[in-house]
């Protein structure tokens, strides 16, 4: 291999390597930062509802402060735009990362603040009328500080002081109102404080504090960590394998040279150190060149806009990349013996692999290292068994003759390896297609396959005052769902995480759920066990909802109601079809159940997007409702797909770029190989067409045996990503057969002109 | 027996056929070999040769047997008519306790004899040696000398000897000392 080669290919793997761990690394750091930073010494209380009058009043040592967030609609250019809202007390902690664009941070009665977006619509001075007040812009939001609730919002944000909500009169009872409250000051009064509130606190009420340290920053980190978990394993085994390959080269020509140059009375070790020290060389300026270049585009670019938290995390990196360097370096050694390596080619992965994840997570307070080591020990016993079967393949075929020899001179020694090599690269590539091509089209294509006149909007926080005039403007056949926000707290009167402990880390019952109730089940619900209604008096589950909680028919539920409890038997499971755009309960009663508690009600209907206009005209004059319209949800949705495509359009390049020199690289060594063999079965006077078979064969073999490799990892990443997205890879597998097919064809040409000119 | 650049090499590829003299001609039995056609000279070239080589051209991801056997295999010989015939051969070369190591670990003398091995078990007519000890200690280059005599000699085998190693042409019955053939 050329140096330009070597340092390009080590480049570009070193890149995707890092990079792959960088991104994952730095989002899940500035979140984490910015959520601890909000959340650190504080007390959280967050409830539907005001501070009820018999909970205990904190001590006068601690602060306390309230927010409550809600969303509604405001009138901007004649149309109704949906925004959330944050409304907040004058003593909020704020943690200096709240920042306004008039300089301030705090709000004054009757000013509100807007995201940017709302910018060119309300500009400073304007003013907007929200619920029943009318508040003045004083500016914008330039800096939030909270990372939780409505940045994950997709409405434009508006923020305005705790009086000035109430002027608006938009808290309805049973609406979606979030309140909470902080308390922040010793923590030793604080940690008292909780256990006093833990004793009257109701299921449906979340208490975060210090003291229990699993609930900081791991908002939005959950998910982050899901997909770098699917993806560690692939990528170590591919980093750590194309080392080891690299190790193999070097060792080839230290013995060869070793052997040369023991005849000169130079020792074995002296001329193995000198390779270990040059190849160390080597991989340090490759590794140093790309941290030096990385830094500065951090440096200069602030890609996330958090600099010190990114070069923590950063520096983190480089230790990892600089230990994996030295580590590769000196396993090097290994291989002076000539036939360790082989046996201790699974060994040394497992030490490497263990050796990384332990240096990387072994301060993760996500306990992600049990799931990336089962991951890659998953990935690494398929790999076992692909090796142990290759090399059956080779003792049985060396005993077949002739032919039979010369095909498993194909996966004798690293051959194999070389081989998967390309086959972990396309995986890549089947992965960053994954995010470039199907992310990207999923939206279009859901969009396609919708039927027309499919609901478009959404109206949620119908007060039972709006419900006669509003249903007159709407389309005639459109059903109204009254909602009531409960929580399942017990199943057959056991607690319902001791009576199905996975439940814990299930959102859907970590807080309220919007259930109904209806005396005849909605048109795209089907019942698929048990009966409704005939008479009866009880709950309707979804089936996948009722399977994991483990409740069956016959069970008894007990939802929590604004501190109320009732008991519902489960009379029927239903099939709901998600995709219908209606609005869809995990939990629907009989009304006898739910019809005496407080209600909003919600409904969709279609309606054409060129007369949108006309409807928020209507919908003007019931001020509390929050209409979502899902063509501008999917466009905003769109908007954030394009952004992670550029980001996958540059990983695909850099995939594309190593994939190209590797198998370069590959072809380049099964052509030398082939040559060799050329020579030498030509000296013992082997007929040209005989070699020509011989030849054809191997490259045949070779190809195909990167075929089933391919197909096999590539089978394999259907199977890792398929937690997170349901899709086939089929063409990939297709497009691969071409693409080795047609180097069969180019070398098989090479090839022939080679045996041609033998002798000559 | 000649210097380096005498042409001694090129005679041998003469003789194989790899190349054609510009006048006179090459007899084998009777048969005007340098006037034949690429096909016909390849299926004399088997039929009557075989070569050994200064620098073994062993295959090193293959063991000794390996070696020995695939050629043959490869010339058309039958699979367990080669196999006798490489096991019976790498025992006369001394190399039978050696069969399933691998090339690179053979020094160059066991190397050599490897290669003999190969060459002598296609039952060559006639075998030629292009430099066999140029790549050789003095010891192992007067023991692979004396075992390709004894070797030709018990197999009735013409062996055509290149060297430039005055040891290793002494032990030849002819010695042809060429200054500049070409």
């Amino acid at each position: 291999m050329s140096s330009i080669k070597k340092f390009l290919t080590l480049s570009l793997l070193w890149i995707l390597f890092v990079s792959t761990l960088g991104v994952f690394e730095m989002v899940q750091v500035q979140i984490r930062s910015q959520n601890n930073l909000w959340n650190a010494g504080q007390l959280t209380v967050s409830m539907p509802d005001k501070w009820p009058s018999h909970w205990p009043d904190a001590p006068a040592s601690l602060s306390r402060s309230m927010s409550v967030y809600t969303n509604s609609a405001v009138l901007a250019n004649g149309q109704w735009k949906a925004i959330d809202i944050q409304a907040i007390d004058t003593s909020y902690p704020l943690v200096g990362e709240l920042l306004f664009s008039d300089g301030k941070s705090e709000i004054a009665l009757g000013d509100v603040y807007l995201s940017y977006d709302l910018k060119t619509i309300f500009p400073v001075g304007e003013r907007v009328q929200i619920g029943d007040a009318q508040l003045i812009v004083k500016g914008y939001i330039s800096k939030q500080d909270e990372l939780s609730g409505m940045k994950y919002l997709m409405n434009s944000k508006v923020m305005m002081s705790l009086d000035s909500f109430y002027t608006t009169k938009l808290w309805v009872p049973g609406s979606r109102v979030t309140i909470n409250y902080f308390f922040s000051g010793n923590p030793d009064e604080i940690k008292r404080f909780e256990n006093q509130l833990a004793k009257v606190a109701s299921d449906h009420i979340t208490i975060k504090s210090p003291s229990n340290p699993d609930t900081w920053g791991s908002i939005g980190v959950d998910r982050i960590s899901k997909w770098q978990e699917q993806m560690m394993g692939i990528i170590w085994l591919v980093t750590l394998i194309a080392l080891w390959i690299y190790g193999q080269s070097i060792r080839q020509n230290a013995l060869e040279s070793a052997k040369v140059l023991s005849g000169f009375g130079i020792s074995r070790l002296k001329t193995c150190w000198y390779f270990v020290s040059r190849e160390f060389f080597w991989l340090l300026v490759v590794v140093i060149s790309w941290l030096l270049v990385s830094n500065f585009v951090i440096d200069h670019l602030s890609l996330f806009g958090v600099e010190v938290e990114i070069k923590q995390g950063f520096l983190e990196l480089a230790m990892i990349a600089l230990s994996l360097t030295t580590i590769g370096a000196l396993s090097l050694f290994w291989v002076l013996s000539e036939h360790l390596i082989y046996r201790s080619f699974l060994g040394t992965i497992g030490i490497l692999i263990s050796l990384y994840a332990f240096l990387h997570y072994a301060d993760d307070p996500f306990n992600a290292l049990e799931q990336v080591v089962k991951q890659t020990v998953i990935i690494a016993l398929v790999l076992a068994g692909v090796y142990l079967l290759l090399n059956v393949i080779v003792a049985r075929m060396s005993r077949m003759g002739a032919y039979g020899l010369v095909v498993a001179n194909n996966i004798r020694f690293s051959q194999h390896f070389y081989t998967l090599l390309v086959a972990l690269m396309v995986t890549f590539i089947s992965s960053y297609i994954l995010i470039n091509h199907s992310l990207g089209s999923l939206i279009n294509r859901w969009e396609v396959q919708v039927p027309d006149k499919t609901p478009n909007i959404f109206l949620i926080n119908i007060t039972k005052e709006d419900l006669p005039n509003l249903s007159a403007k709407l389309p005639s056949d459109t059903h109204v769902y009254p909602v009531v926000r409960a929580r399942i707290t017990q199943v057959n009167n056991k607690d319902v995480f001791q009576h199905q402990p996975s439940l814990q880390y299930d959102p859907s019952f970590n807080r309220e759920l919007n259930m109904t109730y209806q005396d005849s089940l909605p048109r795209h619900n089907n019942v698929s066990e048990g009966k409704w209604r005939l008479g009866l008096s009880g709950a309707s589950l979804e089936e996948g909802f009722a399977k994991r909680a483990n409740i069956k028919l016959g069970d008894v539920i007990t939802v929590s109601i604004f501190g109320q409890l009732i008991q519902v038997e489960v009379i029927a499971m239903r099939q709901v079809k998600w995709q219908s755009m209606q609005p869809n309960f995990f939990v629907i009663t009989t009304p006898d159940v739910l019809s005496s508690y407080p209600a909003t009600w919600m409904t969709s209907f279609y309606w054409p997007s060129s007369q949108i206009n006309s409807l928020y005209d209507q919908l003007a004059l019931f001020p509390s409702i929050t209409v979502y319209s899902i063509d501008q949800i999917v466009q905003q949705v769109k908007g954030w797909l394009e952004t992670l495509k550029q980001l996958a359009n540059i990983y695909s390049l850099i995939s594309f770029g190593l994939v190209a020199l590797i198998i370069s690289n590959l072809l380049s060594a099964h052509i030398e190989r082939l040559g060799v063999f050329r020579k030498v079965v030509f000296s013992a006077l082997v007929p040209r067409h005989v070699i020509l078979k011989t030849e054809l064969i191997q490259t045949f073999v070779y190809m195909m045996l990167g075929y089933f490799l391919t197909a096999l990892c590539v089978l394999g990443v259907e199977w890792l990503v398929s937690g997170i997205v349901s899709m086939s890879f089929a063409n990939i597998v297709l497009y691969s057969l071409i693409f080795y097919l047609l180097f069969i064809v180019l070398l098989s040409g090479y090839i022939y002109r080679g045996v041609r000119r033998l002798g000559a | 027996m000649g210097p380096s650049g005498s042409g001694k090499t090129t005679f041998l590829q003469l003789l194989l056929g790899f190349k054609v003299p510009l006048s006179g001609e090459i007899l084998i039995d009777g048969c005007a070999f340098s006037t034949l056609n690429d096909d016909l000279r390849e299926k004399m070239r088997l039929q009557y040769f075989a070569i050994i080589y200064q620098d073994m051209r062993l295959i090193p991801s293959w063991n000794v047997f390996e070696n020995v056997w695939l050629p043959l295999t490869l010339q058309g010989v039958k699979r367990s008519q080669a196999q006798e015939r490489a096991e019976h051969w790498l025992v006369r070369v001394g190399m039978d306790q050696y069969a399933n190591r691998h090339i690179h670990a053979l020094s160059g003398g066991q190397q050599q004899r490897v290669s003999i091995a190969r060459a002598l078990a296609k039952e060559p007519k006639i075998l030629l040696a292009d430099e066999p000890t140029g790549n050789l200690d003095k010891g192992n280059t007067e023991r692979i000398a004396k075992l390709l005599g004894e070797l030709c000699k018990d197999t009735k085998t013409t062996l055509i000897c290149v060297t430039h190693d005055p040891f290793v042409g002494q032990q030849g019955d002819t010695i042809n000392s060429v200054d500049h053939w070409l």
